[in-house]
């Protein structure tokens, strides 16, 4: 099996919570290095689950799950951990920051899991992102999009070289979802695997591929012409 | 890194953690209190016997009049040797005789005037530092006799002891409050020549530490050193003061014992309250990687610094409270004691480690897939 180039492939991937439900039912998919991949689908399709199970938070029930060409589904706890934190750059529709931390220490809390904590690098980082003057400002400073462009950073900060979004720019107003697409932008510019989960068909449409889950499937898999050729 | 974030944590939560402190801060100054006491009291109490005075009466075996009732003075030494000691602190022998002064009838005393005040530190001796031990005529006179047949000091009076009369002078008036106000004291050889009781005493007080042997044990042994002799303990003074201190540290084990429980409840809910209000936080942290150690470390923190800041103010508070006890009960002062501030630590650890591992357990358990579902 040649997996070097796929910086994900799933098979038969199953996912049940108890006895009943079955949040995802046999799902395939892989992705290629440096692809951008939008998952839409109605609520409770199973696109989370599925994101979860992805970036080593959650165990599939059944199916193959190699990331970067590694089987996930049989590392311990703690396996997954380190190699969450050494592949997976995550960001959440809620955004999660630490309230008692600053922006920049929220990045830098990042940091200190991976390996070691640097400020320098870590301000750079939120430069990076247009928040320059915002690093000693704490959650609860900052407007929303402020606060996922912390967000992005912290994911970005280690360069984990895959990145997992849910519903990013679910709780942002259209400015400030443009500027967190720019981000992402330019991230899949540098290389960047990203998997986004995005109810919105703008934001799908800057995408290569959109798949649809609907009750736990893959339903529809619809390549984007447009930006697969502006990449090229 | 770590610094920062547990200082930022700790400011944001500064109000319940002194509340999780106060509460093993309370438990903790009791057990300090507690053993500081224990430790301390027995000693302290046992050298302020000494200033009770005699403890042990040692009486001839056979009842007085009999010809035998007197001790041979040769048979003291016993008291001084090496059987007895460090127990015995001092002791004074006594020769008792009805006398005529001025036609009065009074009680002479024949004892060592340099050692009385040891088995007697109540005394209170007017005139006293004159006591003419050497010459043997220095008396010193109880205050009612002293009143009653006008004996200032300085004045000579002469005794009379059947046939024999012998003078001596007034060299001291002392109150007791108690029986030796109405007697009168001189040198023991004095009075044994007076009454023709060469080398012999009627009886002895002997002041002895409670803390090397128990009074009892102390009396056999003199029973046993000294034949012919009776001795008895008079330490109702040291059983009842044995008695308050056991009754207080009872009371106070038992009340260190439940506020030691209360606090464990009142770290397990803070910690449990603590672990609630987290349960995002920590899910976020294992998210973006943060391992079991760098999860329990943050609690860890907050666990060391209640019990060490704890342990520490405890033994402070219990250190006073343990000198307030001291004073009020036993008028004794209270030392520190290394060994008192240790036992309080460790009772502050094991209490805050008790009530902090469920909730530290179950931290370890949080799912973060779950609690990042938000919703
Ligand atoms: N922890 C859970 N326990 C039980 N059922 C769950 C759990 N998480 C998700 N589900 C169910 O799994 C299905 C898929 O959920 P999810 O992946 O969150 O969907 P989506 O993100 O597409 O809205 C839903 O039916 C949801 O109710
Ligand atoms: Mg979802």
């Amino acid at each position: 099996m040649i997996t070097a180039d796929l910086a994900l492939e799933v098979k038969g991937l199953t996912k049940f919570y108890g006895e009943r439900v079955c949040a995802l039912d046999h799902v395939s998919l892989s992705v290629r290095r440096g692809e951008w991949i939008a998952i839409m689908g109605p609520s409770g399709s199973g696109k989370t689950t599925f994101l979860n199970i992805i970036s080593c938070l959650d165990r599939p029930s059944q199916g193959e799950v190699l990331v970067n060409g590694k089987d996930i589904t049989r590392l311990t706890r703690e396996e997954l951990t380190r190699f969450r934190r050494e592949t997976v750059g995550l960001v959440f529709q809620q955004f999660h920051l630490i309230p008692y931390l600053n922006a920049v220490e929220n990045v830098m809390l990042a940091q200190y899991f991976h390996s070691m904590a640097d400020e320098a690098e870590a301000r750079q980082a939120l430069e990076r992102v247009g928040l320059g003057g915002r690093v000693h400002h704490l959650p609860s400073q900052l407007s929303g999009g402020e606060q996922q462009r912390v967000c992005l950073a912290r994911a970005l900060i280690n360069s984990p070289g895959l990145l997992l979004a849910d519903e990013p720019t679910g709780n942002l107003d259209k400015a400030n979802e443009d500027l967190v697409m720019r981000i992402f932008q330019e991230r899949r510019r540098e290389g960047y695997t990203i998997i986004m989960v995005t109810h919105d068909p703008e934001i799908a449409g800057m995408a290569d591929r959109i798949v649809r889950f609907d009750h736990g499937h893959v339903v529809a898999e619809t390549h984007n012409q447009v930006a697969e050729a502006t990449r090229a | 890194m770590r610094r920062r974030i547990l200082g930022r944590s700790f400011r944001n939560r500064k109000a319940r953690l002194a509340l999780a402190m106060l509460s093993v801060v309370l438990g903790a100054s009791l057990v300090a209190a507690l053993v500081n006491l224990s430790l301390d009291i027995p000693q302290k109490a046992s050298s302020q016997l000494r200033a009770y005075g005699a403890n042990i009466l040692v009486l001839p075996a056979a009842p007085p009049g009999s010809d035998v009732a007197y001790i041979p003075e040769s048979g003291l030494g016993y008291l001084e040797g090496a059987d007895l000691a460090p127990s015995i602190v001092g002791y004074t022998p006594y020769l008792y005789g009805q006398v005529e002064i001025d036609g009065q009838r009074v009680v002479l005393a024949g004892v060592r005037l340099d050692t009385v005040a040891r088995t007697s530190p109540w005394w209170r001796v007017t005139g006293g530092g004159v006591w003419e031990v050497g010459s043997g005529m220095g008396a010193v006179v109880g205050a009612q006799v002293a009143e009653k047949l006008q004996l200032a000091l300085d004045r000579e009076f002469s005794v009379k002891y059947g046939n024999n009369i012998r003078t001596f002078r007034v060299a001291g008036i002392v109150s007791t409050g108690a029986a030796e106000e109405s007697q009168v004291f001189v040198d023991l050889k004095a009075a044994q020549e007076l009454m023709a009781l060469e080398g012999k005493v009627g009886l002895v007080q002997v002041s002895a530490l409670t803390g090397p042997r128990p009074l009892s044990q102390l009396s056999q042994l003199i029973e046993q050193g000294m034949p012919g002799v009776e001795a008895r303990v008079m330490g109702q003074i040291a059983s009842a003061e044995a008695r308050v201190l056991g009754k207080v540290q009872l009371l106070m084990a038992l009340v260190a014992a439940l506020i030691l429980i209360a606090s464990g409840l009142v770290i397990l809910s803070t910690m449990t309250t603590t672990l609630l209000e987290r349960t995002t936080e920590i899910g976020l942290m294992k998210a973006l990687g943060a391992s079991d150690l760098r999860v329990a470390e943050l609690f860890g923190a907050e666990i060391g610094i209640i019990a060490a800041g704890s342990g520490v103010v405890g033994y402070l508070l219990g250190y006073m409270i343990a000198l307030f006890i001291g004073r009020q009960v036993f008028a004794s002062s209270v030392s520190p004691r290394p060994a008192a501030f240790l036992v309080t630590l460790a009772s502050a650890i094991l209490v805050t480690l008790v009530g902090s591992t469920p909730p530290l357990r179950r931290a370890m358990k949080i799912d973060p897939a779950l609690t990042l579902r938000g919703e």
